[in-house]
């Protein structure tokens, strides 16, 4: 398989309400004052399809919140944008708790939906609980079941901080045992409520360790002929093996590294229609309800200070591996109030 | 010919910019329906002397101090050529 690159990203938080408090949470506010209703959805929604094809994109659209299952709004939105050519897939990522069978129901009818997936912050109760609160551990595998006994696939989301970092070898065998098709360890950035637990963050060694860990067992489990996915095309991956990438058409499964998507082919627009560059680094760019979104693509200072690699700080600025790397942009303005400082986790 | 005294603006629609990134990277882009042109140095140096303030003259003496090194009527000629597409293509405009 191969990477397209006629992909663009968008991950669209249609509600800030959430039935979770995860310390860790980019968030701040868990209310429903900054939702749009479902005309303003949709003019959104036309401002996406509009770019996507003047750009010959195929669009991704994440829909997420807060918690998305808690607004009503999520099916029409979502059966509006099925039907516009440029929309590829759709995903919806939630914390998987109100999933049910009414919920599933719903989902199956879309065409274009082509994933759910699940948070999980640890592979056992004790952990993930600790993390997401009492229950959410076995009401988030129940749905993971539900969603495979009907035949939609399913994604697990993993924010890996020093909480939660001795799991992930469990949480492979969890994910291979449960089915579920693609896995992605995440960093934690500390922002939002997240902003009060620097303390969590994984220092350089324990992300190196964990990466390693992590890709040998990708590596393993690929040679096995297991269906598990592990997302690794993000940044600092590309150290592990920074030959790597001469592979030529190397499988996305043992694939390594990936540049920051900030300004290249992803965007990220709040519940109130504010757009980021990225949901993680939380400087608005633009409004939708008030701005097209290729006035925010073109002007965005933010976004062409990013684009320009020559930019970058500290190890960032002219490191070899910039083409499958250039360090995460928003764990760099959260450690250091700085968007542009290399990668605090940077190993190299 | 060039009327040597107008003015001439970019329609508000039209931004133009510059990443400077080796030689340099320069585009026109339409903020309203999202068209974007690549472009070279020298066709964005004259689209950014198109600015409303400065008349098709003071454009030429502009250019001529940059290109000292290059051919007077050539950087007319491309200047003309330039000013003649932009305009059929409702780029430009006269300074209203």
């Amino acid at each position: 398989m191969i990477k397209s690159i006629d992909e663009f990203y968008i991950q669209w938080h249609i509600t800030d309400r959430c039935n979770l408090r995860c310390p860790h949470c980019y968030q701040t506010e868990y209310n429903s004052k900054s939702e749009l209703s479902l005309s303003d959805l949709r003019k959104i929604a036309d401002q996406i399809t509009n770019a996507l094809k003047k750009w010959k994109k195929k669009g991704r659209i994440a829909l997420t919140g807060g918690e998305p299952f808690l607004t009503s709004g999520i099916f029409p939105l979502i059966e509006y944008l099925e039907q516009d050519e440029s929309v590829w897939r759709i995903g919806v990522l939630t914390n998987g708790i109100l999933i049910d069978d009414d919920i599933v129901n719903r989902l199956k009818k879309f065409i274009k939906l082509y994933y759910i997936q699940i948070s999980l912050d640890g592979a056992t109760q004790e952990t993930n609980d600790f993390i997401r609160g009492k229950g959410s551990f076995k009401k988030a595998i129940n749905s993971f079941r539900l969603l495979h006994d009907n035949e939609i696939n399913t994604r697990l989301m993993y924010t890996v901080h020093k909480k939660n970092f001795h799991d992930v070898p469990s949480l492979i065998d969890l994910a291979i045992s449960e089915n579920i098709k693609t896995l992605t360890i995440e960093r934690f950035v500390p922002e939002g409520k997240g902003a009060e637990f620097k303390d969590w963050f994984l220092s350089k060694d324990e992300i190196h360790n964990l990466f390693l860990e992590i890709s040998q067992r990708s590596e393993l489990e690929y040679q096995k002929g297991a269906t598990l996915k592990i997302i690794k095309y993000r940044t600092l991956w590309a150290m592990i093996d920074p030959d790597r990438a001469k592979i030529p058409d190397v499988p996305l499964e043992i694939d390594l590294g990936g540049m920051c998507s900030i300004g290249i082919d992803s965007l990220t627009i709040l519940p109130d229609g504010t757009v980021l560059p990225c949901r993680r680094l939380p400087i608005p760019i633009g409004n939708l309800t008030n701005d097209s979104i290729f006035k925010i693509w073109y002007t965005s200072d933010l976004l062409w200070e990013i684009r320009n690699k020559n930019n970058l700080k500290g190890k960032c600025n002219k490191c070899k591996l910039i083409p499958r790397c250039s360090g995460c942009r928003a764990i760099a303005y959260a450690m250091t109030g700085d968007y542009l400082s290399e990668d605090p986790q940077c190993w190299k | 010919m060039l009327e040597v005294d107008k003015i001439l603006q970019l329609k508000e629609e039209y931004i133009l910019y510059k990443l400077d990134v080796g030689d340099g990277k320069f585009w026109l882009f339409n903020i309203e329906n999202g068209d974007s042109f690549k472009l070279n140095r020298t066709s964005y140096d004259m689209l950014s002397l198109i600015d409303g303030k400065r008349n098709i003259e003071e454009i030429n003496r502009c250019l001529f101090d940059k290109y000292s090194d290059k051919n007077k009527d050539l950087i007319l000629n491309d200047l003309e050529e330039l000013i003649e597409r932009m305009r059929k293509e409702k780029i430009i405009e006269e300074r209203r």
